[in-house]
């Protein structure tokens, strides 16, 4: 209950400053060029890695990421960097 | 990424592969304590390949211990690990630092000189007076001493007014400027009459000393005197000379005919190539073919040179080719009127350099006549003011 008046308050801060909203709660930030390259900000961990399939745990749901030659070329402790021929992504819980 | 990578290149890496149920939880783990791992690959859904830092890597027994994984190292990449194995290659190494030895020894000494800016002297005579001078290929270079080059160079030939000898290198660029012959200057005592320089008709005059002979409009040939030094008095004193001084320009006209074919010869390359290359080692040059000429009847040519430098210092090796394009010479004809035209050109271009420095043109007439279905006359009559005065002393 807490967690989701949390939420609703950097939501509605972010849309009354006009600043986005990744700036002020810690929500991912998913960044896809082409369907080549995939930068994902603010995740929390990886839950598996395949070649054809990479999950991404943040901090309210998973994220998918489908494809094909999927690689990790860089990875820190907030930001994660994939490139390979990008299908889908998926948001879920 | 790109500087991430060179970044750690200088400071060595190691390929590793993570074996274990599994190894997303490793990456998790290396990511939460700031372990730089990058370029990951799953080989399976239990192996995954990385590479990471020397730095990250010692950092890793812990992480291992922690999730339970095993690491194994493939390949040690980078500076440091190059060093390493050269090290195990002691005669390379030593053959290596004989090379750079060598070409440290080598580029001590002059192996090229450049000339630029000779007219009239010949770069055979100014080489033999440098190697007179103490420059020539071979010379040590430290011994080189530019300004008493300079000094001694200008001393020595009389007919060079400005030297510059740089040196970059095993490579001395010597820069010359020829000096202009001073012009004919008449002493103020020596008596002249000035005559016609070429044949005309008189179209203004200045006559600042002498008596003049011709008036405006009159049609001179070459020689006739314009202007006499010697002046007679009508009173009956004793005729005087003096140094005549004018300037007479005259209408001269200039007149050729030439004949011309309608069939220009046009070229076209074929695609045939040849290539010709010369090595130039330390003031040796060594070909690299056994035939000097081109196989084709018909060619053109292009020569580049390619220097080994290093920051801008002529190492002393270097390459000289030469492409040979074939080519084939085709003839079409043209029409009367183009053809007549850059015959015009031409003709006209030599009249530009039969007329003096101060010669201005005043018109240009053009005429051609057919001699056969394959050739043409053409004429040219230019017309040119031009100062003819020329001194003549008086003996």
């Amino acid at each position: 209950m807490k967690k989701k008046k949390e939420k609703t308050v950097a939501a509605r801060l972010s849309g009354f400053l006009d600043i986005p909203l990744d700036m002020v709660a810690d929500v991912p930030r998913v960044t896809l060029s082409d369907n080549r390259e995939l930068t994902v900000e603010n995740y929390k961990s990886i839950e598996a890695y395949e070649p054809e399939e990479i999950r991404l745990r943040s901090k309210n749901y998973r994220i998918t990421i489908s494809g094909n030659s999927l690689q990790i070329v860089a990875i820190t402790d907030d930001e994660i960097l994939i490139h390979g021929i990008i299908s889908g992504v998926m948001l879920g819980s | 990424m790109l500087f991430t990578r060179l970044f750690q290149f200088f400071r060595g890496y190691l390929v590793i592969t993570v074996t274990g149920k599994y190894p997303e939880r490793f990456l998790n783990v290396c990511a939460g304590r700031h372990i730089l791992i990058w370029d990951l690959f799953p080989c399976s859904s239990t192996v995954l390949r990385c590479c990471i830092s020397n730095r990250g890597f010692r950092l890793l027994p812990p992480v291992v211990k922690k999730t339970n994984v095993q690491v194994k190292i493939i390949k040690k990449c980078g500076l440091p690990a190059l060093f390493d194995r050269l090290k195990q290659r002691k005669w390379f190494l030593a053959g290596l630092g004989t090379f750079f030895l060598l070409l440290i020894v080598l580029n001590q000494f002059i192996w090229k000189i450049e000339i630029t800016g000779c007219e009239t002297v010949s770069v055979r005579d100014l080489r033999a007076a440098l190697s007179d001078c103490g420059l020539k290929v071979g010379t040590f270079r430290p011994f080189l001493d530019e300004k008493q080059l300079q000094n001694q160079m200008l001393i020595k030939m009389p007919e060079l007014a400005w030297l510059w000898a740089d040196k970059s290198g095993s490579k001395v660029t010597v820069q010359v400027k020829e000096r202009v012959p001073k012009p004919a200057i008449f002493d103020e005592n020596d008596y002249c009459n000035i005559i016609a320089d070429k044949d005309g008709v008189i179209a203004s005059m200045i006559v600042r000393n002498g008596a003049p002979m011709v008036e405006l409009g009159d049609t001179v040939r070459r020689g006739d005197m314009l202007v006499s030094g010697l002046i007679v008095s009508e009173k009956g004193v004793e005729p005087r000379q003096i140094q005549a001084d004018a300037e007479i320009y005259a209408r001269v006209w200039y007149e050729k005919t030439k004949a011309y074919s309608l069939w220009c010869p046009k070229k076209n390359e074929t695609g045939k190539v040849e290539k010709k290359h010369t090595l130039h080692l330390f003031g040796w040059d060594l070909n690299l073919f056994f035939n000097g000429q081109a196989s084709f009847a018909e060619y053109t040519e292009e020569v580049s040179n390619r220097e080994l430098s290093f920051f801008g210092k002529y190492l002393g090796l270097g390459v000289t080719s030469r492409v040979y394009r074939e080519e084939v010479t085709t003839y079409e004809k043209m029409s009367a009127e183009s053809v007549a035209q850059s015959g015009a050109l031409e003709l006209e271009a030599m009249f530009d350099a039969e007329a003096s420095d101060n010669g201005q043109k005043k018109e240009s007439k053009m005429s051609y006549t057919v001699l056969d279905e394959d050739t043409i006359e053409v004429t040219v009559v230019a017309e040119y003011i031009e100062d003819i005065a020329q001194k003549i002393r008086i003996e």
